[in-house]
Order: structure tokens, then C-alpha cells, then sequence
């Protein structure tokens, strides 16, 4: 693995925070009010790093060890997605391996939440599991779609296939709308869950992290920017990758870093205007978007089939 | 001497897979009963039990490595005794008897169809030894005969047709030891025997009857998994799902045998590795799960969730080898359940890029999805059967006065613990050892299945890298500070009681919602006094085809029994007619 490539893993974990505080800014704005600064999700983890933890009584080993599972397993996720530099080696970068690490991150988070003996954080974490169980296959229609177009499984030889042309663009808007919603589904975003209030009525991620407080709290925090920054640059890299630099030549390097932040803005944006305009659908109507978005996956991979 | 005893066991690649996994999960069991064995210490007798466990692995060896069908008969009615002989060891508990004789007479239809099969075998090819009938296989018409003879005798031992948590097979109510063996190795050996009588006795079957079992093992996989999902208690939780990864090495195996017929062989050899890996690594982790249900039971003296709690306080090294196995069936990567799970999804994936028919891409391709959807409620499943038992607070007296654990217990469960993470982590290896291992008994050519190379033992190493380094410095960014222990945080709300946790019930309630029907789930609230909440579920194929078929028989049996008058000048007149009859038959056939 070449310099750059870790560089540029270590720019997106340094950048993820800074992305979720620009999109609650862009949400603000949107919603006529001023917002938090862009900074703000930093001042929020050093506040919450500075501060003791206070654990609940009932709380087990798995209190101790999970957030540095979950930080651990986001921080080689964001090793395994390429940002604007793709290098000759395939070491990492899987799909199955991707969303079996996002898993992790699921799987760790609802223990937390029934670790501390609360009804909050069963239900958040039946929730998640829920919702997770229906986005599944569609994750796994993405890998094999993108595995029709490009031949292979790894994240860096698909970008690189797709960032020479798309043989198929109806199919590929397709599937690229169909893996949206699974972000929104993987990252409890809405319209499957609303990451900004901490009511029962609509919490699923929030409720699972109610008895974290300090450290725990902030790698926990910083994990969740991570997966949904990650998940982002997966989208991009998967289905937007033109302009891309495959060689280490700086003018290349400068021009693909800037496309990439460009076209993270817009996903930014997209992100920001669907959670300002769309409410939150109920718990049970959830699946039924996931069958949608399943649909359109089935079809894109159909069409690349027939094709 | 060694080439005269060879010609008694078979020494192929499959059979030493087969005993391999027999004899590794054979050791942390039996190391696991020295323990749990004293929950029986003065009631029943010891030696009786460890003669009956020689027996039934011996025996299991016997069917994997028997290289004709006379002694693999033996061999498997020999398993199936020794195993009832132990599912009825707990024979004072009148609990456990009827699901014994259950199993006994399920486990004698499984053997009757086997005997069949091996009799049409027979028929067409006039031997027994497995090595001439490869050579004369050729010979055998109406294959398909044989394989649904296969199919439902090795399917019904399997856990495939009859679920394993149903009455009919309920491995639930067995000695846990018992649960484990029989979950994480005798299934295997059933799926060994499907393997030897479809790939290798037969050489492959159309490419529909593979269709038929990948088809049948996906249905079977998610009607269970969503059973065990509903379930409450942890050893029913797990027996169900014992069968809904049954489900999935079946599915998987089927996806090889259309490949195979198609004359995809390269596919075929990984859909194959993908089933076989599954079932080593199934026989680990549900071995491992069953043995932890076994220590909760054994301390607790229950296993229904609603009633546990806590006990990751007072059982803290079972909770860690249960969380371990836990992860593993959750396919959390770098165990050994990702390894083989996501393998069995890249052979979907893979094999249904190469298929030419538009139908048969897209069956195979929602399988896929089948599964993937199967392996979320089994991710389900299993945090529902850790995180209500082991985590949270005690929910009743008897998670309070927990009995201590024979070390012997642990130390077997640690055994498998550690299987299942280095199998895990080596799972490369594991799988290009397997691959080349059947390319080469099967097609005598070598293909090496690596669909990620050496990706896993990467991640592991880095994970296992980063957690460390976190933890440093977490320890750096503690120094001087001491965590505060307060109690949980209750929205203002301080009384908080055991009982207002989430239950097994609740948790699982959002998929009772969606799938209830599947497990013939029902809700009655009655308000008198208080509220009363009752659910139930039932065994939906066992009530509306397993037991319809049972009253019919019954119904036959009381009127065939009218011929039994009890007089002997009847009975004399009965021989009369058989004999005039048989030849009449005689002479004129013959």
C-alpha cells in the first residue's frame, strides 16, 4: 500500500466530522435558521474526551471493550475505501468485507444498548436489527451488480472499470438509487430514522448509545460520522468515480481530490435537502421503502444481465 | 495390511474432511461433559454415559469412513441408537422421553428410505462398494429415484425436511452436551452422506433436482430462522437455527449440483468448498452456542430467556465465550462464520453471472437474497439469545443464585472459542485446502478457491492491530481519571425494575409483526385485574403436515388392527390365503 493511499484514508477519517458538522450547517441553513458551525462536531468529541465516564451499574465487558471495537472496525473501513488515488494493490477493499465490518459496527452498538439494563436501549437496538435484516439483501444485489460491471468484488479495481465508462447508465442510476437508501438504512438517516432527536418515538441509533457518557461516548460518536462519511465515498467511488487519479502524478492527484470533495458536497446536499423536506417514515413502513429500493436493484442487475 | 484394511474405509478427501470434523468437535465436547455430567452425578450412572458417547462418535467415524453400503447402514442405525440412548438419559425426567422416542422413530423413517436408496443402487449397478459403484454408475436409469430417496432420507437426519426445534427432532430437550454433538456434528455426517451418494455414488444429478434442493434449503432456511427468531427459549432458539444453516448448506449445495450438470466446474468446486467450509465452521460455532446454553442451564436450571439476565456478572468467562460464538453466527468478520457465510454469497453471486439461462440467474440470484435476508435474522437471533441472557439485569430469583461452573466446562468452551477465531483468521487456507482437496477427488484436476485472497488474515491483523492501539491510548486518556458506576439512566425515572427491560418477546416483536404467520405466531391480552399478555408460536409444518400425516397412519393402523381377532383358526386361515396367493403369484410371473 503506497503512501498516498494511507494519506488520503487518514484525510477522510480527519475530514469525517468536519462533513457531518457541514451537512447539520447546510440543514440549518435550509431550515431558515443559523446553525452550529462547521467546526462543531470537533468541539463536541474534545468536550466529550475531556470529560469522565460514568457507567451504569448493570454495565459488562462489553461496555469496556465495544468502543474500541466500533472505533477500531470504522477506522479500517475508512482504510478500505479508496478517495482519490486508486494504487495498483488490492489488498483490502472487499465489498462482503465492507459491509460485514458496517455490520460490526451494528452488531457491537445494540449490545451496548441492551448492556446497560434499559428499556430504551433494547428498543433501539430490535429496531436497528429490524430494519437491518430487510437492508440486507439489498447490499447484497449491489455487490452483485457491481460485480456484473466490473468483473470483480474489490471496491479499487470497481472504481477504476467504472471510472473508463458505464456500459449500462439507466442500470447503473438504478442501482445507485437503491444503494442510497441502504446508506439510509445502514446509517439510520431518514426516512428511516430521524439521527437528531432523542425521542422514543423516533429513535433507533440514539436510543442503543443513552448510557455512554465521555470517551465511550465520543469513539462512539466519531465512529458513527465515520461509517456515514464512509459510506459516502463508497457511493461515490462505486458510482460517480470519473476523474479519479490512478497514477501518483500531482496535477492528476490535486484534480481528483477536488472532484472528490466536490461530489461528496453534493451528496452532502442531496443529503441535507431529502432530511429537510422528507419526515421520518413510521417503523413499520420502513420495509416497504427497503422493498422499493429492493426492486430497483433487481432491475438494474436484470437489465446488466440482458445486456 | 494398510492396503488390505483400505479396502474397508474410505480414504478420500471427503470422508478425512468428515472425521476431521467429527474428531474436532468431538474433544471439546467430551471435555465439556466431564463437567456438565455432575448435574447427573447422583442420579444416573456415569459410565453409561461415556460408553454411550464412545459410542455414538465411534460410530459417526464408522459412517464417514465406511466404504460400502452394508457397513455405512450399520454404522448409521448404530449412530441413531446411541444417540437416543443418550437423548433418553435423562430418562426420570418424563420430559425428555417423548421427544426421545420421537427422534428414535424419525431417525428409523430416515434410515428406512436410506436402506431403499442404497436397494436402487443396488439394483442397477449389482454392488455394494462404493468404488465399484462409481465405476459402474453408468448403469444406473431413473436417477432420480435415488435421489429423492436421498434427499428425503438424508434431509429428514439433516434437520432440513423436519425442523430440529420441532417435537419431531427437538435436540432442545436433550443433555446440552448431547444438543451440541448432535447440532454441530451429526447433522455434518448427514450432509456427508448427501454428498457421497449425489456427487460421487451418482456423479451428479439433472440439473432440476439441483434446483429442487436449492429451492428447498433457501425456503427452509429463512421459515427457520424466523422460527428460531420467535423463539424464547435459548437451546429451541438454537436448535431452530441449527436448522436454518442446514438450510444453507443444502442451498448451497444444490446451487453446486445445477452447476456441476451444467458443466461449471470451477463454480461448482467453490459452491461445494463454500458448503462444506459452512458446515465445519456451523459445527464450531453451534457447538460452542449450544454448550453456553448448556452452562446458563446447568447454573441457572432454565433456559427460557425472559426468566435469565445479568449473568455476564456471575458467569463472566461463559459470557465471553458466548460472545464469541455470537459474533460468529453473526458473521462478524474476522470469525469464522464470515468466512464461510460470505463465501456461500460469492458463489451465488458468481456462479449466477455464468449461468446462460435467464430463469435459472434469476432464481439463483434471489436465493442469494434469501439468504442474505436469512443471515440478517440470524444476526437477529443470536444477539436476542446473548444480549437477554447474558447482559442487562437479572430478570427473575433464578439468574440470582446462579450455581458455579466445573472448570472442565470452560476449558471446553474456550477450545471451541478459540477454533472459531482461527478459523477465522486462517480461513484462506482452510478453504484453498478444501477446494483443491474435492477438484481433485471429483474432476482429478486442481482448482484453488480464493475469492479473497488473503484478505480476512489481513483485516484480523490490522483489526486486532487498531483495537490494541485504541485501547493504549484509551488507557493514556483514563490516567487519573476513575469511571464513575451510577445507575442506568431512566429519563428521570429512578425506580427502575428487572422487568422493564426488553424481553425476549419484545425484542423479537417487530419480525412476530411481520413474519408471525410463518411461525404460527399468536397474541391474546386479556384485561381483568391487570393486564395480561399471552404469545405463543407454533410449529406451523409440523401441525399442518407432519402430524396430519401421523393422525392418518394412526387411522390406517386401528383399522388394519381389526384383523388381529386373536383367534388361532383364524390366524391359521390367514397363512392358508397367503400361501394359496403367493402361488398363484408364483405361477404366474414367474
Amino acid at each position: 500500500m503506497s503512501i498516498i493511499y494511507i494519506i488520503q484514508s487518514l484525510l477522510l477519517i480527519a475530514g469525517a466530522p468536519l462533513f457531518v458538522g457541514s451537512l447539520r450547517r447546510l440543514k440549518a441553513v435550509l431550515r431558515g435558521y443559523k446553525g452550529a458551525p462547521v467546526l462543531q462536531p470537533y468541539y463536541e468529541l474534545m468536550k466529550l474526551f475531556s470529560k469522565g465516564r460514568v457507567l451504569s451499574g448493570n454495565s459488562s465487558f462489553i461496555t469496556s471493550i465495544a468502543p474500541a471495537i466500533v472505533l477500531a472496525a470504522s477506522i479500517l473501513l475508512a482504510f478500505t475505501v479508496p478517495v482519490a488515488y486508486i494504487g495498483s494493490d488490492y489488498g483490502l477493499g472487499n465489498i462482503f468485507v465492507i459491509i460485514f465490518l458496517m455490520a460490526i459496527l451494528k452488531f457491537m452498538t445494540v449490545l451496548i444498548g441492551l448492556d446497560s439494563a434499559s428499556a430504551f436501549g433494547g428498543m433501539g437496538g430490535s429496531r436497528e436489527l429490524f430494519i437491518s435484516m430487510f437492508a440486507e439483501p439489498i447490499g447484497f444485489l449491489t455487490a452483485a451488480f457491481l460485480y456484473f460491471e466490473a468483473g470483480s468484488f474489490n471496491i479499487i479495481e470497481i472504481t477504476y472499470i467504472n471510472s473508463r465508462g458505464i456500459a449500462e447508465p439507466a442500470a447503473h442510476i438504478m442501482a445507485a438509487v437503491a444503494f442510497l437508501l441502504w446508506i439510509a438504512a445502514e446509517n439510520t438517516r431518514i426516512p428511516v430514522d430521524n439521527p437528531e432527536t432523542h425521542l422514543e418515538l423516533t429513535m433507533i441509533h440514539e436510543a442503543m448509545l443513552l448510557d455512554l457518557s465521555g470517551r465511550d461516548l465520543a469513539y462512539f460518536e466519531l465512529s458513527t460520522y465515520l461509517k456515514l462519511t464512509v459510506s459516502m465515498a463508497l457511493f461515490v467511488n462505486a458510482f460517480i468515480p470519473f476523474g479519479i487519479a490512478a497514477s501518483a502524478s500531482g496535477s492528476f492527484l490535486l484534480t481528483a481530490f477536488v472532484l472528490f470533495v466536490v461530489k461528496m458536497l453534493i451528496m452532502l446536499s442531496m443529503l441535507a435537502v431529502t432530511e429537510t423536506i422528507m419526515a421520518k417514515f413510521r417503523l413499520f413502513r420502513a420495509p416497504e421503502l427497503l422493498a422499493t429500493s429492493f426492486c430497483f436493484a433487481l432491475t438494474a442487475i436484470a437489465i446488466v444481465y440482458l445486456h | 495390511m494398510l492396503s488390505y484394511l483400505s479396502k474397508f474405509f474410505m480414504d478420500d478427501f471427503l470422508s478425512v474432511f468428515f472425521l476431521f470434523i467429527i474428531i474436532l468437535i468431538a474433544i471439546p465436547v467430551s471435555v465439556y461433559s466431564t463437567g456438565y455430567i455432575k448435574k447427573y452425578r447422583n442420579i444416573y450412572s456415569g459410565r453409561y454415559f461415556w460408553i454411550m458417547f464412545g459410542l455414538f462418535v465411534l460410530s459417526m467415524i464408522g459412517v464417514v469412513m465406511s466404504s460400502n453400503s452394508i457397513s455405512f447402514m450399520v454404522f448409521w442405525e448404530l449412530m441413531s441408537i446411541a444417540s437416543f440412548f443418550l437423548a433418553i438419559y435423562d430418562h426420570k425426567n418424563r420430559e425428555s422421553i417423548k421427544p426421545g422416542i420421537y427422534y428414535f422413530v424419525l431417525t428409523h423413517i430416515s434410515g428406512l428410505f436410506l436402506m431403499m436408496m442404497f436397494g436402487f443402487i443396488y439394483k442397477y449397478t449389482g454392488s455394494i462398494d462404493f468404488t465399484e459403484i462409481v465405476h459402474s454408475r453408468g448403469m444406473i436409469q431413473e436417477p432420480w429415484i435415488i435421489f429423492i430417496l436421498a434427499l428425503i432420507g438424508f434431509g429428514a437426519k439433516a434437520g432440513l425436511l423436519v425442523s430440529e426445534g420441532s417435537s419431531f427432532c427437538a435436540i432442545h430437550k436433550f443433555p446440552s452436551m448431547l444438543s451440541a454433538m448432535m447440532s454441530g456434528v451429526m447433522l455434518k455426517v448427514a450432509i456427508y452422506g448427501f454428498i457421497r451418494v449425489t456427487f460421487f455414488l451418482m456423479g451428479g444429478v439433472s440439473w432440476e433436482s439441483g434446483l429442487a434442493v436449492m429451492l428447498l434449503g433457501t425456503v427452509f432456511a429463512i421459515y427457520n430462522i424466523i422460527n428460531a427468531l420467535l423463539q424464547n427459549d435459548n437451546k429451541k432458539l438454537l436448535a431452530y437455527s441449527s436448522s436454518e444453516n442446514i438450510g444453507v448448506i443444502f442451498s448451497v449445495i444444490g446451487l453446486a449440483l445445477v452447476l456441476y450438470d451444467l458443466k461449471l466446474y470451477e463454480a461448482a468446486i467453490m459452491a461445494l468448498t463454500a458448503g462444506l467450509f459452512h458446515s465445519l465452521n456451523h459445527g464450531v460455532f453451534k457447538s460452542l452456542l449450544f454448550t453456553g446454553a448448556g452452562s446458563a442451564l446447568f447454573a441457572t436450571g432454565t433456559s427460557n430467556m425472559n426468566e435469565l439476565g445479568g449473568l455476564h456478572a456471575k458467569m463472566k468467562f461463559t459470557a465471553i465465550c458466548v460472545f464469541i460464538g455470537t459474533a460468529a453466527i453473526s458473521c462478524i468478520p474476522p470469525l469464522n462464520g464470515f468466512a464461510s457465510e460470505s463465501l456461500i454469497l460469492v458463489s451465488f453471486i458468481k456462479s449466477s453471472f455464468l449461468l446462460d439461462s435467464k430463469k435459472l440467474f434469476l432464481v439463483v440470484i434471489l436465493c442469494g437474497c434469501v439468504i442474505m435476508l436469512a443471515s440478517g435474522a440470524a444476526i437477529f437471533a443470536a444477539v436476542k439469545a446473548f444480549g437477554i441472557t447474558y447482559l442487562g439485569k437479572a430478570r427473575s430469583e433464578k439468574a440470582v443464585n446462579v450455581r458455579e461452573i466445573p472448570r472442565s466446562m470452560n476449558v471446553g468452551m474456550a477450545m471451541l472459542s478459540a477454533l472459531s477465531i482461527l478459523f477465522g483468521i486462517f480461513s484462506p487456507f482452510i478453504v484453498g485446502m478444501i477446494s483443491i482437496g474435492l477438484s481433485e477427488s471429483i474432476l482429478e484436476t486442481k482448482y484453488i478457491v480464493q475469492p479473497f485472497g488473503y484478505e480476512i488474515t489481513r483485516v484480523a491483523i490490522l483489526l486486532f492491530g487498531i483495537i490494541i492501539l485504541i485501547l493504549l491510548v484509551s488507557r493514556i486518556l483514563d490516567k487519573g481519571k476513575k469511571p464513575q458506576i451510577n445507575s442506568t439512566w431512566g429519563c428521570g425515572f429512578d425506580t427502575s425494575k428487572p422487568n422493564m427491560q426488553y424481553s425476549g418477546d419484545g425484542f423479537s416483536q417487530p419480525v412476530a409483526r411481520y413474519f408471525g404467520r410463518m411461525a404460527g405466531y399468536k397474541k391474546e391480552s386479556k384485561v381483568k385485574d391487570t393486564i395480561l399478555l399471552k404469545q405463543k408460536t407454533t410449529d406451523k409444518l409440523e401441525n399442518n403436515i407432519y402430524m396430519k400425516l401421523i393422525y392418518f397412519t394412526n387411522f390406517l393402523a386401528v383399522r388394519v388392527v381389526k384383523i388381529h381377532y386373536g383367534k388361532i383358526q383364524l390366524y391359521v386361515a390367514y397363512i392358508l390365503v397367503a400361501v394359496i396367493l403367493s402361488l398363484i403369484l408364483v405361477i404366474n410371473f414367474v
